[in-house]
């Protein structure tokens, strides 16, 4: 699953290879950082310290979301976001490198993390800290829908030549001429399950 | 590990005086791609390979070889001998 910012006019902006590679680290560093910090603010003791402690923990969410908007928008996210059918040979290969490279460290951190909550539910063992409260689960879910959206554009910062000297002449260029059809079965399927959650809240508040 | 595939992209398009971009218009791929083709970091498909081919109005293997392409200095020097 992927997530690709189409610009109003079809135009991609260029981002070069450092940038896109600061931006990729921020977000999978940045994000699990910030999140860390802000849900264990009240352990230095509250008051003031542990409210500034929070707020930096936000702030790091906030710089790793900001970091994703900038990705979002970018030629090696389109790669991995845009509909199959508007990308060409080489940008197919490089998705299809990308995803199988995501899958694989995606599972076992998946597998891992299973792993880890199995042995830290198992009291007779150690004791370790587990997720229990909605602010600890909503934090997850965020955290694995930056990941499962960055992963594949990380690999291909890392891994794609960077030819963007070559290319300084060309600017912002219209890759398409056109703009490809919204999916509105997508856009149905969010709406859908978001009104569902709205009325499982409002039914059981 | 598969071998790398030589192409003379850049001579043909110079010779042209074709841009990245108007080139890979006519073969309908990103410009970026052909990039990636002229310095051989992406070896194209059957598909792309036959299309430049067609644009270019030659054989496939004049575009593209698995050896080195000589210099064509040293073939019009081999011409004048």
């Amino acid at each position: 699953m992927s997530f690709y910012l189409r610009t109003a006019k079809g135009r991609i902006p260029q981002r070069s290879r450092a940038s896109m590679r600061a931006a990729a680290i921020m977000v999978l560093a940045g994000y699990p950082a910030g999140a860390l910090i802000a849900l264990n603010a009240d352990r230095a003791g509250g008051g003031e310290v542990s409210f500034i402690i929070g707020v930096g923990g936000l702030v790091l969410i906030a710089l790793s979301v900001l970091a994703f908007f900038f990705i979002a928008p970018s030629y090696m996210q389109r790669i991995v976001g845009e509909q199959i059918s508007e990308l060409d040979d080489l940008e197919r290969d490089l998705r299809q490198k990308a995803f199988s490279f995501s899958y694989q460290l995606l599972t076992g951190l998946v597998a891992a993390c299973i792993f880890y909550l199995a042995v830290a539910n198992d009291e007779t063992r150690l004791t370790l800290w587990a997720p229990s409260t909605y602010s600890h689960w909503n934090t997850i879910f965020w955290g694995v829908l930056l990941y499962s959206f960055t992963l594949p554009t990380a690999y291909l910062t890392w891994t794609m030549p960077d030819i963007s000297a070559e290319l300084a002449d060309e600017d912002d260029v219209e890759i398409s001429p056109h703009r490809p059809r919204a999916r509105w079965w997508l856009w149905g399927m969010l709406a859908a399950g978001a009104s569902g959650g709205l009325i499982l809240a409002l039914l059981t508040s | 590990m598969s071998s790398p595939i030589y192409n003379r992209l850049p001579v043909l398009r110079a010779e042209r005086g074709l841009s990245r971009k108007a080139l890979a218009d006519s073969v309908g791929v990103n410009f970026q791609t052909i990039g990636y083709l002229e310095r051989g970091d992406y070896s194209p498909s059957l598909e792309l390979a036959l299309k430049l081919a067609e644009y270019f109005e030659l054989p496939v293997e004049m575009i593209f070889s698995l050896q080195k392409f000589e210099p064509l200095s040293r073939i019009a020097n081999k011409g004048g001998q």
